[in-house]
């Protein structure tokens, strides 16, 4: 309960995710991402052009900050599909747009584990920057990735196109909110900021990071059985109906007081005598064909 | 009745393309009040009924709610439009085959979960305060509570 409502109050909760995202964590392959939580900040990078740019200025002060203490920034761009909304990444699999946020993602939106929860065909532009040099935590995840160090990158906001995207149908022009021209730089060019170095990620090079034994895919975290799975929707589709009929019979027959049945042996002719008080006067054909409310004991009468 | 033609959200499973909505609950329930008051005072169908045949009504309800939830997820199977299943029948059943259930321009989510419910919760407590005052003329101030919210 405590899981889901932490899930569903998405990046507002976020900084607290840590403290509270612990303790839920304890199993043995979620141990792994509380780990990740702990090693890196977590940074939403949501896929609206716009909120972009400010999360990728966010991201370029935190980097100025971290370089003191060593942290490590890991944070991915999604493929990027245009949208009535604006830009968006768009995840096939769970029929979700935004895979950026937490909400979305049925996850705490670590960069971390949105990077290694990508289909591979969303991998595509998965940026890892080594903003220190107690990188330990980012070359653990390069080496298991075998990534490829190629070169710095240029821009964020030209994402490179991916073979394997699918193509969709665009949207009007006019629909597409364009990133404010201030901001059109990435954050290693922006004003303060230092040289870093960039690994890029593309397409073919993650073929089996989804397999990994402790990371659950996207759609295992979130398809979770609601409303205790499948008795327990068996049992509300039988019980409700029950109890309808239940204080339906109380209201009707005994005027408002809850029944029970007095004793053990009492139960199965209470059960057959609430049964009877279904058959007899609730079944609907007998108000099909005509008869009226006369026939039949009411509390009102 | 008329109704603002609202868009809604872009659907991303049929390619961000947004449906359209109207809403026009205010007129339908107030077209719904006066249609009642009508039959009441004309006695062809007084609001009494639905109490006095309290049982029936429930039974009728449950069985069509019951129709309508396997008859669309039997529908969109059929049509092979359904989304996000588990696999288990049941639980399929419960949550929902389809995301966007329609009959024409009719979104049936929006239907059964608005106007048939709230609308016959109301007429439930009006129905009931109508059989106290023609009882006792006059209804306990309990009947005024739901339909005053």
């Amino acid at each position: 309960m405590l899981w889901t409502w932490c899930l569903r109050m998405g990046d507002g909760f976020h900084s607290l995710h840590p403290l509270i995202y612990f303790p839920l964590s304890l199993g043995p392959h979620k141990f792994f991402l509380s780990f990740f939580h702990f090693t890196f900040p977590s940074f939403v990078i949501p896929n609206d052009p716009l909120v972009h740019c400010l999360e990728c200025e966010k991201l370029a002060k935190h980097m100025e900050l971290s370089r003191k203490d060593s942290t490590h920034v890991v944070f991915s761009l999604l493929k990027v599909m245009d949208t009535p909304y604006g830009k968006r990444g768009y995840d096939d699999r769970s029929d979700q747009c935004s895979f950026g946020r937490s909400r979305h993602c049925g996850f705490p939106s670590s960069s971390v584990t949105n990077v290694l929860r990508l289909p591979v065909e969303f991998r595509h532009q998965c940026v890892l920057s080594k903003a220190g040099s107690r990188d330990v935590g980012v070359k653990r995840v390069e080496k298991k990735l075998k990534l490829r160090v190629s070169g710095h990158l240029t821009s964020y906001h030209t994402p490179v196109p991916c073979p394997q995207s699918r193509q969709r149908q665009k949207s009007p022009q006019s629909y597409v909110k364009e990133p404010p021209t201030a901001h059109r730089r990435p954050p290693s060019q922006m004003k303060g900021a230092r040289p870093i170095s960039f690994s890029i990620l593309t397409p073919g090079e993650l073929p089996v990071f989804s397999h990994l034994p402790f990371l659950p895919t996207h759609f295992e975290t979130l398809m979770r059985w609601e409303f205790g799975g499948p008795w327990g929707v068996t049992a509300m589709m039988i019980g409700f109906p029950m109890l309808m009929y239940y204080l339906w019979i109380c209201l009707w027959f005994y005027d408002g007081q809850l029944v029970l049945p007095t004793s053990v042996a009492g139960i199965k002719p209470f059960i057959n005598q609430m049964w009877t008080h279904i058959r007899d006067v609730s079944s609907p054909p007998l108000a099909a064909w005509g008869e009226t409310q006369s026939s039949y004991p009411s509390p009102f009468t | 009745m008329p109704g603002y033609m609202q868009e809604g959200l872009p659907v991303p499973s049929l390619g961000y393309k947004t449906l359209m909505y109207k809403c026009n609950a205010l007129y339908s329930v107030y077209f719904t009040f006066i249609t009642a008051a009508v039959l009441h005072h004309y006695h062809i169908f007084r609001l009494t009924e639905i109490i006095n045949n309290y049982g029936h009504i429930m039974s009728v309800a449950m069985i069509w709610g019951f129709a309508v939830s396997f008859g669309t997820y039997f529908w969109t199977v059929a049509r092979g439009e359904q989304m996000r299943m588990s696999g288990n029948f049941i639980y399929d059943v419960f949550m929902g085959a389809a995301l966007n259930p329609r009959i024409g321009p009719v979104d049936l989510k929006m239907w059964a979960e608005v106007r048939i419910p709230w609308v016959i919760v109301f007429f439930l407590a009006v129905s009931g305060a109508c059989k106290q005052y023609e009882l006792y003329g006059a209804f306990t101030p309990v009947c005024a509570v739901f339909p005053s919210i």
